[in-house]
This record gives C-alpha cells, sequence and structure tokens, in this order.
C-alpha cells in the first residue's frame, strides 16, 4: 500500500486547487501538506482543499490543515475546506472545532466564490489591475 | 565419407558424418551401425537442448511470478504452480497486488503456446496488466486497456485473462473474464458454483470493440474462490464441462482448510488422477476468514501500521452490522489511540503495538497497547485524546514501566 491517498493540483485565476482522495493520517500527513505547500505561489491568492474523497483523516490530517492555515495566513491567502456534510473527516474536524478557524463548504461552487472573494484580505500589490465596470 | 541424420520424431537436429583417413567404400552395414549411434547422439543432444531451453523458461517465468502475497488483514491466500513436464512450461501466470486505494488486485492467465517465447509474452502482459490497472482500477476499464494494447505488444498468441478486484471492505469481488475458466466460489455451506459461465467475453486481442463485461461475486465471511488455469481441468478425452464439474466436486475441503497449501494438492492430485498434467496449472486459492469475533492484532508500531489497524477493525465492525456512523466513530478512537503509541511510545528503534477489540453484551471493547512509555508532554496529546474522548463513552490510559494501554468503551446504540 505505497500510496495511501492521492493528490491532484491545479490553478485557475491565482486560485489553487488540491484534491485529495484516499485516506490521511501519520504515515503520509507530512507528505501531502509539503506537497501541497510547495504548489502554493506567493502570487496565489487562496487555496481549497478538496477533501470530498477523503474517507478518512486522523489528527494528523488537522496537524496539516491547521498548520497550511497558519503559513497562508502568514502571507494573506486564504484557505478553506470542502467537505460533503456526512463524512468521517467532517465529523471529525467538527469535534476539534476546524470549522472556527477554517471556512468549510459543501460545494466547490460555495467554496471558489468564497476564495474569489478572498483577494479582499489582501493587500493591493504592484501590477493589480482595478475592474472596471 | 559417410553421413546419416541426427533424428528426434522426425525431427533433423544435424548430420553426423564420418570419415576415413585410408581409402575404402562404406557399405549398408556400415551406414546401419552408424545410423544407430546417430539415434543415440541425437537423443542426448535433443535432452541438453531441450533441458537448456526448459532451464531458461523456468528463470524467466519465475520472475513474473509474486515473489510472496500481499497480507491483506481478514484475507488468506494461497497460490500453487504446477509447470507441466510435456511438452514444456507454458505461458500460464498469476499476479496479486495492493492497488493505491487499497483495494486487492488479481489476475489469472494464460499465453497459448510453450517454452521461451510464451513465458516472455506473458512477462509483457503481465506487467502492462499492472500499468493499466494502476491507470485505472475498475477490471473492465483495466482490461479494455490492455486489450488494445495487444497489438502494440506484438502479441499474436491467444491470451486469456481472469482479472478482479475485492474491495477493501471485502463485500465483493469485481472481475472481468476474457476467454477465461471462471472462478469458482465456494460458500460457507460448503456449495460451490462457478461465477460466470456464460463466456460472454472472448480471449484477449482478438480485434473485439465492445467493452468486456464485469461480473460481481458477494462475499461474506467465511466464502472462498478459487482463480485457476484450465491445465487443472482439461483432459484430452472428455469436454471442458466435464472437468468443471469434477473441479466443483473436489473444491469443497479447500475453504478455509487448516492446511490450504496441502488442501490444494490433495485436490490437484485427485483431479489428475495419476496422469501427468498435459498443461501448466496455476491456482489461486481466495479465503474469507469466518467471521471475526474481534481482534487480536499485533504488528510493529510503524507510521504504515495505522492503515492495517484501520482494515481490521473496519471489516470487525461491518461483520457486528454495526452502522456506518458509529462504525467511522470507532475507527477514529483506534486511529488515534494507534497514533498515539506510533508516534510517542518508541525512540527511533520502534517497538510493537498490540490492538484487542471484543463486543460483550451490547458494549464494544477495546485496547490499544505498546511496550513503551509515552513522553510525558504528549501524554494527553490534545487533539487526538479530545477525538478518543468524544467519540467513545470511556477513555482510560494506564500507564507502567512496562508500556501503555488504552482501555476504550462504546455502548452500542439500540442492542
Amino acid at each position: 500500500m505505497s500510496e495511501l491517498a492521492s493528490l491532484s493540483l491545479e490553478r485557475h485565476r491565482s486560485i489553487v486547487l488540491a484534491g485529495v482522495s484516499g485516506e490521511i493520517d501519520l504515515s503520509n500527513a507530512e507528505d501531502l501538506r509539503n506537497r501541497i505547500a510547495r504548489w502554493v505561489i506567493n502570487d496565489d491568492v487562496a487555496l481549497i482543499l478538496d477533501f470530498t474523497d477523503v474517507s478518512y483523516t486522523d489528527s494528523a490530517g488537522i496537524n496539516l490543515l491547521f498548520d497550511l492555515s497558519a503559513r497562508l495566513r502568514e502571507h494573506g491567502q486564504g484557505l478553506c475546506v470542502i467537505l460533503p456534510a456526512d463524512s468521517q473527516p467532517r465529523r471529525t474536524f467538527a469535534i476539534v472545532g476546524v470549522g472556527e478557524q477554517i471556512p468549510i463548504f459543501e460545494t466547490a461552487a460555495d467554496a471558489e466564490k468564497w476564495a474569489g472573494g478572498a483577494p479582499a484580505t489582501r493587500p493591493l500589490r504592484e501590477g493589480d489591475v482595478a475592474h472596471e465596470g | 565419407m559417410i553421413g546419416v541424420p541426427l533424428l528426434v520424431r522426425g525431427e533433423v537436429l544435424g548430420v553426423l558424418h564420418v570419415g576415413t583417413l585410408a581409402p575404402r567404400t562404406f557399405t549398408d552395414a556400415d551406414a546401419e551401425l552408424l545410423q544407430l549411434v546417430a539415434e543415440r547422439v541425437a537423443l542426448g543432444l535433443h535432452v541438453r537442448l531441450y533441458e537448456q531451453e526448459r532451464r531458461m523458461t523456468e528463470t524467466l517465468q519465475r520472475t513474473f511470478l509474486p515473489e510472496s502475497l500481499p497480507e491483506v488483514p481478514g484475507l488468506r491466500l494461497t497460490s500453487k504452480y504446477l509447470p507441466a513436464t510435456d511438452p514444456g512450461i507454458g505461458g500460464d501466470w498469476y499476479d496479486v497486488f495492493v492497488l493505491p486505494s487499497g483495494v486487492l488486485a488479481l489476475a489469472m492467465g494464460d499465453v497459448s503456446g510453450h517454452g521461451l517465447r510464451a513465458a516472455a509474452v506473458m512477462g509483457r502482459i503481465r506487467n502492462a496488466l499492472r500499468a493499466c490497472a494502476l491507470e485505472d482500477e475498475n477490471p473492465s476499464e483495466a482490461v479494455n486497456r490492455l486489450d488494445r494494447l495487444m497489438e502494440l505488444l506484438d502479441v499474436t498468441e491467444i491470451v486469456t485473462l481472469l482479472f478482479g478486484i475485492v474491495d477493501t471492505e471485502l463485500s465483493e469481488f469485481r472481475f472481468v473474464s476474457a476467454g477465461h475458466v471462471p472462478p469458482l466460489v465456494i460458500k460457507p455451506d460448503g456449495q460451490s458454483s462457478f461465477a460466470d459461465d456464460d463466456w460472454s467475453n472472448p480471449p484477449l486481442g482478438i480485434g473485439h470493440y465492445h467493452p468486456f463485461r464485469e461480473h460481481i461475486v458477494p462475499l461474506e465471511a467465511g466464502t472462498s474462490f478459487l482463480l485457476y488455469t484450465d491445465g487443472l481441468v482439461e483432459r484430452r478425452d472428455e469436454s471442458l464441462s466435464e472437468g468443471l464439474e469434477r473441479l466443483r466436486g473436489v473444491s469443497a475441503p479447500m475453504r478455509l482448510s487448516p492446511n490450504p497449501a496441502e488442501a490444494i494438492e490433495s485436490a490437484i492430485r485427485s483431479l489428475l488422477d495419476g496422469r501427468e498434467p498435459a498443461d501448466d496449472i496455476a491456482l489461486l486459492l481466495v479465503d474469507l476468514e469466518a467471521q471475526s469475533s474481534g481482534i487480536d492484532l499485533r504488528i510493529a508500531a510503524d507510521p504504515e501500521a495505522l492503515v492495517t489497524v484501520r482494515r481490521a477493525s473496519r471489516r470487525w465492525l461491518s461483520d457486528l452490522g454495526v452502522p456506518r456512523r458509529v462504525s467511522d466513530d470507532v475507527i477514529t478512537a483506534v486511529g488515534e489511540a494507534g497514533a498515539n503509541a506510533v508516534e510517542h511510545a518508541y525512540g527511533p528503534m520502534g517497538g510493537w503495538l498490540h490492538v484487542l477489540a471484543s463486543c460483550e453484551g451490547d458494549t464494544i471493547r477495546v485496547t490499544v497497547s505498546d511496550g513503551g512509555r509515552w513522553r510525558k508532554r504528549h501524554s494527553a496529546r490534545g487533539r487526538g485524546s479530545t477525538l478518543m474522548r468524544s467519540v467513545m463513552d470511556s477513555v482510560e490510559i494506564e500507564t507502567s514501566d512496562a508500556g501503555t494501554t488504552v482501555t476504550m468503551r462504546l455502548r452500542l446504540p439500540g442492542r
């Protein structure tokens, strides 16, 4: 069982979507975190973690979330998670209060809407273009 | 000079020449004598050539068969390979591997022909199948891909294949048979039946453009199934269905046998009935352990052990008929207790982890023990501990010099 979880990474207009499927535990959480963190660059405004297909996570998965969240916050970047209502990860996150610090959405559309609004928390930089109309 | 052919079964291996230093005429009697010598020489040559190829084929083939079978909690796998003595080793193979999602993949195949060529072709197909299965875990899709590859792989032989997966809950065996003999399923009551006898799919690589049809065998604790090649059931003097029927007749003792290797050999012996096998025989027996009354799992305390602990727990809870939500909770708690032991009990040298679980009346009791000492600052480590206490009714942690034991209890609702 070499790979417990698989990871897909894509970027749309400065929003990174990291889709994880499988199980997250002590054996792979750190590796997943590193692979996701390496993908995010300075220009990104937000990271969406799609955990729709995560069937199990232990506290190592929760540490992964808080760790990524803290790193991104330092750079003014946002983080949210997509999780279906009824799943082991959702219940686990609820118990330790993940939702109080990291927004959790049930659909990709809601997450993207949130992430699209996230730039408000980002300081304006050179090269930013104001939209007209 | 006189020459006689070196003949074996009508095939010319060479010519034996004899010359003289003094002029003389060879007589018919000389030729006859020389022919006698040639027969001996030809036989010896043939055996040497044949032996050499046989050894090479055997070596090549062995590299394509799994060295050891994977360990899957709740399953027992036993394999047997019996090469044919005459007309030589064929292209039978089997393969067992675990895919990234944790499902178990099983393959059994047969390349027509014998000798080096058959073994080499078998190797190509075996590797290609692994690659196809990694791309898409659906057996029908994997076999469709492999089928399209046959020409590219330069395979002109007829290849039959049975390929399927057992899901992580061990609830079903989903397979595709490309013209291969059907799996035999032996139920807990000893009744045996063939899982697919409609032969709806042709062998691989014969220009088949429709998707291969999948079959599903529902599994339950105590069920066994058998994958094999036709060498096991084929006899020159009878039809295949008679052979299959004979296999069905001798199959019951193989299910959950205390000594599966011996049970398989005894079944093969009674099927061969004193004859030499006319073809290779490959056989893979999959036993689903009888309903688990609990868990008693002792493994090395590595991060990789946690998935094994979860699999064993999931299977036990599913046998108990516990609802998914409760089962998730128990697995969360067991996972955290296990992770604590793996992460904090031992130094770099590692150690062991012991998980015991049982259900007494309406209460589940799980203990997770290790032989180390949790480092103090971690002993009540925040999140893991919060999780365990939230999902279970009680959590007790006992630490002594001999190690740490976490005992957790949960009353099952509605019992």
